[in-house]
């Protein structure tokens, strides 16, 4: 998994969250904090009540001693028994409050100390000791001076202590006091602010969450918008068979509503023979993100079928498949047409090719034979025949060898057009020089030419159609130059505003009426008779093929006796060659 | 130099063509033993001396001439049997057809062909090529050391 660099690489869940947590995390530190503060406080009034508590019970004490100290004062003055048994009731009254009071106080040493001081100074039993000596001594009105006086002084000394209690209690009381008073407006505060925080948490989480809300709002809506445009048919479908939602192309592609597609089971609008193929890809969507592609035959509401290019994508853990699909019933059926066009193509390519051959050789046999017999009727009849007869078998036997040379050329024209054209950088330089030889070397008469040949470019190109172009194109100037006294051929480049190299072949010979320029290149068209200029009329044909095939052009220039300029252009090496 | 001239088997459906030939082997003076076979199935019967041509003198011809279109057993049919005879491979075999289709020239140097001569149409050149070709096979080509026919 990447790291999220941005903002917006973060999912939309995760966002939420973040979002959402900026006002509840003080939210939940500021309940913290009030919690606390609140149990500061009760903890600070428990301790003011627990020392209020012993004061009450040194109080108490207090109170037993002095009931205790005036019953024995009574009985001492009166010798009554009721007040003897006061002074009894007060006696087993003290032990419980003292422990009692000790129990309280055992966490303060200081107040231990003068716990244990008091008992010690209450084991001396100054009362009991005085009652004691009234009992012993029945006829004695007043217990001796010392008793009196030592029972005093202990009674003094335990009250001193009570009293010293008391104040070490007094003392913590306004401390505590005081702590638990701090408590109590701490906690005020921090709940105020507590509550504050709160209200603007979740105010900012309500606006937070508001927010996200609308943005994810708007990435639906926009998408929406992109399902309901689509031409293409999309859908979303459950794994249950059925289509969940789709849009509105499906009405305009196949007629059905939405309402009745998601009715039934698709499965029921699919062409019968494609309902297997079409549930098994189905079952293979159970893996998430498998992309099924499939092309099947869908019912349009007017019954006919239409072929669809499907793409789904699924995402198992909500049940939904996500697809899209397209009408290709067009493209099939041009497919199918073109497959046929292409059958028929082929099936005319073959004839053509069986019928060149039987042209090639079924076609000059014969002429053969005219010509060879004519030659021996030339040879054996010499005598015989009158001026008139011998010129007709001469013209009989030129026009056979005349048919030969078309055969020829028409063979290799057609050739010409079917091969295919190989590819390669090719010297032009090289390409002229050898069409010279060539066209120099066969059938001419070897009459003067004044030569201008410049530098041509490299191009890319066949060359041995390329140079059959040249032989063809000097061939001519050269033929056409025949009755010149200075003949001259010049073979060059025009300047040309790039992506093309135009190539020219000028001779200074008989040249040709411009009006008639564009038949030159036709099949079999000769401006010129055969008898001051002989040809069959296709080698400039050839020429325009070779060059088109080449992607380039082919045309001409002339004037009657004035010559002739042949250019041809030629993608340069950094153009495309057309097929 | 040649002083014994061997047979030469022209294999050739055509009677005109027959007769061109045999009239361009007359100028050139060529005319010692020329064969002339009218199909495929009698040129292989003649080279392996059976049926009509068993009686025929032991020896291999010199040179064949062979048409490509022949009826029964076509000029290419003949040339396989002969290259894949070794009785017979060694004979050179000079196709003579009108077809420069380019099929046929490789289907017969895939055979192993000696030579392959387009007939010209022009009576002149055909003589011409006769020549050239009865010089060539006939004067200094060296033939293959004669073999008996048959076993």
């Amino acid at each position: 998994m990447k790291v999220p660099r941005r903002w917006a690489d973060l999912g939309l869940r995760t966002r939420v969250l973040l979002v959402l947590s900026v006002p509840l995390v003080p939210l939940l530190l500021s309940t913290g904090v009030i919690l606390l503060t609140a149990r500061q406080q009760r903890t600070a009034q428990q301790w003011v009540a627990h020392t209020l508590e012993v004061k009450a019970q040194i109080a108490k004490a207090a109170e037993l001693m002095v009931e205790g100290e005036a019953a024995t004062k009574d009985f001492l003055l009166t010798r009554d028994p009721d007040a003897l048994r006061r002074f009894q009731a007060s006696g087993t009254e003290w032990p419980k409050a003292a422990r009692r009071l000790l129990a309280l106080v055992i966490d303060n040493p200081d107040q231990v100390k003068h716990g244990r001081v008091m008992a010690s100074f209450r084991d001396e039993r100054p009362l009991v000791s005085l009652l004691e000596y009234v009992r012993l001594h029945p006829s004695d009105p007043t217990p001796p001076a010392e008793l009196l006086t030592r029972s005093r002084l202990t009674l003094s000394a335990i009250r001193s202590e009570l009293l010293a209690m008391q104040a070490v209690e007094d003392n913590l009381l306004t401390t505590r006091v005081a702590s638990a008073r701090r408590a109590q407006s701490r906690l005020v505060r921090v709940t105020f602010w507590g509550a504050l925080f709160g209200v603007i948490g979740s105010v900012v989480a309500a606006i937070s969450f508001s927010r996200a809300s609308q943005s994810v709002e708007r990435a639906r809506s926009e998408l929406d918008q992109f399902f309901s445009v689509s031409l293409d048919m999309l859908c979303i479908a459950d794994t249950d068979g059925s289509f969940k939602r789709v849009n509105p192309a499906w009405q305009d592609v196949l007629g059905w509503t939405p309402e009745e597609l998601t009715s039934k089971p698709y499965l029921e609008f699919i062409h019968p023979g494609d309902v297997e193929m079409t549930r098994t890809a189905a079952s293979r969507q159970g893996d998430r993100d498998t992309i099924v592609s499939l092309e099947n035959r869908y019912r349009a509401k007017d019954g006919s079928y239409r072929w669809l290019q499907w793409k789904s994508v699924s995402r198992p853990e909500t049940g939904s498949i996500f697809a899209a699909a397209r009408d290709v019933t067009d493209q099939k059926r041009i497919n199918t047409e073109l497959q046929a066009s292409v059958g028929e193509l082929k099936e005319l390519n073959e004839e053509l090719e069986a019928f060149t051959y039987s042209v090639s050789h079924d076609l000059r046999a014969p002429l053969r034979h005219i010509t060879g017999f004519s030659a021996f009727l030339e040879r054996s009849s010499a005598e015989k025949l009158n001026d008139q007869e011998r010129r007709w078998l001469s013209l009989t036997i030129e026009a056979g060898r005349r048919m030969g040379r078309l055969i020829d050329d028409l063979l290799a024209f057609s050739r010409m057009g079917r091969m295919p054209i190989t590819r390669s950088r090719v010297n032009l330089d090289d390409i002229v020089s050898e069409a010279r030889n060539e066209a120099s070397g066969a059938g001419s008469d070897g009459h003067p030419v004044e030569w201008v040949v410049s530098p041509l470019p490299e191009i890319e190109g066949d060359g041995s159609l390329l140079r059959l172009a040249f032989v063809n194109l000097i061939g001519n100037a050269l033929k056409y130059t025949r009755h010149c006294p200075h003949a001259r051929v010049e073979i060059g480049t025009c300047p040309n505003d790039g992506g093309e190299v135009v190539i020219f072949v000028r001779d200074n010979g008989v040249g040709f009426d411009m009006q008639y320029a564009h038949k030159l290149f036709g099949v079999f068209q000769r401006l010129h008779d055969s008898e001051e200029f002989d040809g069959t009329g296709i080698g400039l044909a050839n020429v325009r093929r070779i060059i088109q095939r080449h992607g380039g052009r082919a045309w001409a220039e002339g004037a009657v006796n004035q010559g002739a300029t042949f250019y041809i252009s030629l993608p340069s090496i950094h153009g495309r060659l057309a097929a | 130099m040649k002083t014994d001239i061997r047979t030469i088997v022209l294999a050739e459906d055509n009677s005109n063509d027959v007769e061109l030939t045999l009239a361009a082997f007359r100028e050139n003076h060529l005319l010692n033993d020329v064969v002339v076979i009218r199909d495929g199935a009698q040129t292989l019967d003649y080279l392996l001396k059976r049926n009509a041509y068993e009686g025929r003198p032991n020896g291999n011809p010199g040179l064949i001439l062979l048409d490509l279109k022949m009826p029964k057993v076509d000029g290419l049919e003949v040339l396989r049997t002969i290259k894949s005879d070794p009785k017979l491979k060694m004979i050179p075999v000079v196709v003579l057809t009108s077809s420069r289709q380019e099929q046929d020239l490789l289907r017969s140097y895939n055979l192993g062909v000696n030579a392959y001569v387009v007939k010209p149409v022009d009576f002149k050149e055909f003589v011409e090529a006769v020549k050239a070709l009865g010089g060539f096979w006939a004067v200094v080509n060296e033939p293959p050391p004669s073999e008996p026919a048959g076993a």
